[in-house]
């Protein structure tokens, strides 16, 4: 029996001067690696250095001690990305110059399963997805459409749970904030046993709500608060896994109020405070995999079936008019506002199906590939408009969508060859096959270069796409009696949008605890699908429907440092971006040249942790696209956001957090729609007045309880 | 003020007839040893934490220079370092402490309890709980060729394991000597060594076999605590009998404490990460997981 001791004895022979352990960090934090295993870049589990894009991670125990509440939180401090919202009150991430109105140019996945409805493609990144089940967050900046097809155009956002193996017992989380902000969540699973099976089973649920900052009038003229309306969300899901066998449900409910940015007065600000300003979102989903294995080879089978019920309500007074009775002695005056009301149905379903594989082929190449396809049932996109407080419809056919199954197919295959230990290159592509628009090829390629045990640089090259949505496609609009469309029409000729983006990053790590990294992008956005007006009005499409025009170019580059010494660490970023759009040669609009942030962490006593983070925007691109209206380019913004965390306490039963966001209750603005930027009203005044107010200071405390 | 506070503290409740317990900093894991220590042996005990600061730990130090304990049971490198450096003629007995000598701790009055396991023990273990293993790769030091060394290797092959050896002369060979090895290997065993065993070595080689799904059985709870697969460590509890029975052996035996070898743990403990275990996606016996004695984890299941 020879003992370890032996060997390490014969170290000790060769180890050379003694060492001052109070200059160490303990073993512990000498040899932790922080959870840096993401599988986001190619479906399978890889390390971020060999990941071919450019992967952030952000933890669960990040998101605590930062106080990051929604995922809106956690991209709006990335460096390059740009959080505003939309008139209908939903928060949008735009990434490095790639805007969108409607959030589908970023790609939202829970667990590897891209999560977004049929009609607009949107990517929540709200309150309605729910962080406290969440495990780590992973994060590509840059095309991910070689693996996952439609909507991985400008980022891929991969939502990474806890597993319910991994789960012994569970939490109950409770929160409180300001604004009426409540919420309860359970999280809980463990091993199962089923007669000869090994599993395990996990289950979450959860109820919030807040009144939020609403639609008021203050003495500092805020209104059109957004991002802190009434909110009410529930939510539960199950998962259970049985050998090979893994079958997941999950429910997302969720219920927000609509504004539409057009209100000047307290008439208008309180008509949008009635309950019959909302939108609502029910969607669930199951889906069901088998993991098979065969020595280095994995092949993972799948089904799934997810629906997107969105029902939503809104209304609008028109003018006043007061009518004269002279029947009556004295004669009496009444005034009257016509009421329209629409209630809206936007109801999509996914039927898929595929084969995922990941395979060691000898010692060199890993290969990620498979194929499937799916149907899109869109079921129902309608307006229904009742006018004057009428219980029978007045309009059915204004704006509506036939019923209609769409069939999607897909092959993707990806090989990483390890060429060299400081040397690996990677290459794939993915061919999509679309019922409406046909073949679309999605190809990357990467170099990933370690010149030294610190230095890592990876040089990418990928295309995306977004394909046209059902609401693009399918919409049918009745025009007027002048061939004037009230809304934008569909067009089914549309085709994909497309990217594609050359990117760098280095990344340098001079000393343990400090990461240094730069990276340099460039892009070409073309096929852009938006709205299109024309004088002479197609007998198909009318005067206003959706085409594929423009683009835009865009290019910067970013840097940032991360340094931890002792109990403190600071992380500094910066982005530059030159964004301009095509069709009109102006600055993409809103979207900042330059951003910064800076976090400042400190840990107490290992028991408690703070976080202090500044976001700045600067001055965001407007002037040029509203010369009628004369408005400037719109000022930038720093926010500052604090966050507390304590570890464990009450014999590790309990933690407590805390998040103060907008800590400084500074007054900032995110920007109306660009079409609306220079819509005139008919006396020459602007048609909407008003950016659209940011939350002001907000604090949420949270408390778990462990079981 | 700290040193007067200290002072005050030790007039008050420590007799210098008493064993000092000396503790690196606030840890779980120093419990168990020393509450074992301290009824094992017997005797009046006191304990002091250094919270891992070293401005506690010198004014500590001046207090029992001035007024020597019979012995020092020194828990962690800080602890042992502070007693073996600044109370060069006091006993002490160390426990939990990895690589004592690049420390500096040994000598004439020093010996303790080796954090380090037989390696045909901790193989034997690995061998249950990753059955599929045959191939082990090594990575050692050109000069690490000592017959401790070469015994644990033997251990190994007489275990039934196919060994592929690789020897780096600086870390900079690291990444060469792994690619060598990396696709001939199942799982890589992580034995002490200077030149390989270093935070950027480490966390090139964790991500390398995580990459590869390949397991690592390491021979410390930290390393688990990073990432690999597994370690056979020492019983802590019995650390706390073992010290004590040294303890014994040098304040009623008279024996000299440098002449006592270091102690072999008499008792061990699997540490396995359940994370690692998931990611790795390996073939375990879920009914081997009861009798792991820690199970690396987030409470929250990372």
């Amino acid at each position: 029996m020879t003992p370890l001791a032996l060997a390490l004895l014969a170290s000790r022979a060769v180890a050379a001067p003694i060492v001052d352990p109070f200059n160490e960090a303990e073993d512990a934090d000498l040899f932790r690696q922080e959870e840096q295993i993401v599988t986001v870049a190619s479906r399978t589990a890889q390390a971020i250095d060999d990941a071919p894009a450019i992967v952030t991670l952000v933890t669960d125990r990040q998101i605590r001690e930062r106080g990051y509440r929604t995922l809106a939180d956690i991209l709006r401090a990335l460096p390059g990305v740009y959080v505003t919202v939309s008139d209908e009150s939903r928060s949008l991430a735009w990434v490095r110059g790639v805007t969108s109105p409607d959030n589908n140019k970023i790609l939202v996945l829970i667990d590897g399963q891209p999560w977004f409805d049929g009609v607009y493609g949107h990517a929540w990144i709200d309150g309605y997805l729910p962080l406290d089940q969440v495990r780590q967050v992973e994060i590509i900046k840059g095309p991910g459409s070689a693996i996952y097809g439609t909507n991985a155009f400008a980022a891929v956002v991969n939502v990474v749970t806890y597993k319910p193996d991994a789960l012994q017992g569970g939490f109950v989380r409770v929160t409180g904030g300001t604004h009426a902000d409540t919420g309860v969540s359970v999280v809980g699973g463990g091993p199962l046993r089923m007669g000869d099976t090994d599993g395990a089973v996990s289950a979450w649920v959860r109820t919030t709500s807040t009144e939020g900052d609403g639609l008021d009038v203050t003495p500092r003229g805020r209104r059109n608060v957004s991002g802190g309306d009434p909110e009410r969300g529930v939510g539960a899901g199950a998962r259970i896994r049985a050998g090979a066998l893994d079958v997941r449900y999950d429910l997302y409910g969720w219920k927000h109020s609509f504004f539409v940015n057009e209100q000047d007065d307290a008439l208008d600000v309180f008509t949008q405070n009635l309950d019959n300003f909302w939108l609502a979102y029910l969607d669930q989903g199951v889906r069901a995999s088998l993991d098979l294995q065969a020595g280095n080879v994995h092949v993972v089978p799948r089904v799934a079936w997810r629906r997107h019920d969105h029902p939503g309500q809104y209304a609008w007074f028109g003018d006043p008019v007061t009518t004269l009775d002279a029947t009556t002695t004295p004669a009496t005056a009444t005034t009257r506002w016509d009421t329209t009301l629409v209630e809206t149905f936007k109801q999509t379903s996914f039927l898929e199906a595929g084969v995922d594989v990941d395979a060691r082929l000898g010692a060199r190449h890993e290969f990620v590939g498979g194929f499937g396809g799916d149907l899109v049932h869109v079921e129902r996109i309608q307006d229904v408009t009742y006018e004057d407080q009428s219980h029978d419809p007045a309009d059915t056919e204004t704006y509506t969508a036939p019923e209609r199954w769409i069939p999607e197919g897909f092959v993707y295959g990806q090989d990483t060859w390890e060429a060299a230990p400081w040397l690996e290159v990677t290459a794939g592509a993915r061919l999509d096959l679309h019922g409406f628009y046909g073949a679309f090829p999605s190809p990357r390629a990467g170099l990933l270069i370690s010149p030294t045990a610190n230095t890592g640089v990876k040089v990418l090259y990928g295309r995306a796409f977004r394909a046209p949505n059902a609401r693009e496609l399918l919409v049918e609009v009745t025009p007027d009696d002048e061939g004037r469309n009230a809304y934008t029409s569909g067009n089914p000729d549309l085709i994909p949008e497309q990217i594609q983006t050359v990117e760098a990053e280095l990344t340098w790590r001079p000393r343990r605890g400090v990461v240094a990294r730069a990276a340099a992008f460039a892009s070409r956005v073309r096929d852009t699908i938006d709205r299109k007006f024309v004088d002479e009005a197609d007998p198909r499409l009318g005067d206003l429907y959706y085409d594929n025009f423009g683009g835009a170019d865009v290019y910067g580059a970013e840097a940032q440092v991360v340094a931890r010494m002792g109990r403190l660490e600071v992380d500094g970023s910066y982005s530059w971006t030159h964004a301009t759009d095509l069709d009109t040669g102006f600055a993409v609009y809103e979207f900042p040249p330059h951003m910064a942030h800076l976090r400042a962490g400190w840990t107490v006593q290992d028991a408690v942790r703070w976080n202090v983070t500044g976001h700045y925007a600067g001055t965001r691109p407007r002037a040029d696209w509203s010369p009628d209206t004369g408005r400037r380019d719109a000022d930038g913004y720093l926010l500052v956001d604090l966050g507390l965390a304590t570890e464990a306490m009450a014999d590790g039963r309990v933690r407590v957090d805390l998040s103060v966001t907008n800590v400084l209750d500074a007054d900032w603005t995110t920007l109306m729609y660009r079409d609306d930027a220079n819509a005139l009203n008919g006396d020459g005044t602007p048609r909407f007045p008003n950016d659209l107010q940011g939350p002001g200071r907000q604090a949420r405390v949270g408390v778990e309880f462990t079981f | 003020m700290t040193g007067l506070l200290l002072a005050l503290i030790a007039a008050v409740a420590h007799a210098r007839s008493d064993v000092v317990i000396l503790k690196s900093d606030s840890l779980d894991a120093y419990q168990a040893p020393i509450e074992r220590f301290r009824s094992a042996l017997g005797r009046p005990t006191t304990v002091y934490d250094l919270m891992g600061k070293r401005e506690r730990a010198d004014a500590l130090a001046r207090q029992l220079a001035a007024d020597p304990p019979p012995l020092v049971f020194a828990l962690g490198a800080k602890a042992a370092y502070v007693a073996a450096h600044k109370l060069p003629n006091v006993p002490l007995v160390h426990a939990m402490v990895i690589n004592p000598a690049r420390y500096g701790v040994g000598g004439t009055q020093v010996t303790g309890v080796s954090t380090d396991v037989a390696a045909d023990t901790a193989l034997s273990q690995f061998k249950l709980f990753a059955p599929k293993v045959e191939r082990l790769g090594v990575l050692l030091a050109a000069s690490n060729t000592g017959p401790g060394t070469q015994g644990a290797l033997d251990s190994a092959r007489l275990l039934g394991y196919e060994l592929n050896v690789q020897r780096v002369t600086n870390p900079r060979d690291l990444r060469a000597a792994w690619d060598r090895i990396a696709s001939e290997v199942d799982a890589l065993w992580l034995i002490p060594d200077p030149v390989v065993l270093n935070p950027e070595g480490y966390r090139y080689l964790h991500g390398e076999t995580r990459r590869r799904k390949l397991p690592i059985l390491a021979t410390t709870e930290a390393l688990v605590h990073a990432g690999a697969f597994m370690c056979v460590a020492p019983n802590r509890e019995n650390v706390g009998q073992q010290a004590a029975d040294l303890a014994i052996r040098i304040l009623d035996g008279g024996e000299l404490p440098g002449i006592i070898p270091l102690a072999e743990p008499s008792e061990v403990r699997v540490v396995l990460n359940r994370a690692t275990l998931e990611t790795l996606g390996l073939e375990v016996d879920m009914a081997l997981l009861d009798f792991v004695d820690e199970i690396v984890e987030d409470p929250r299941g990372r």
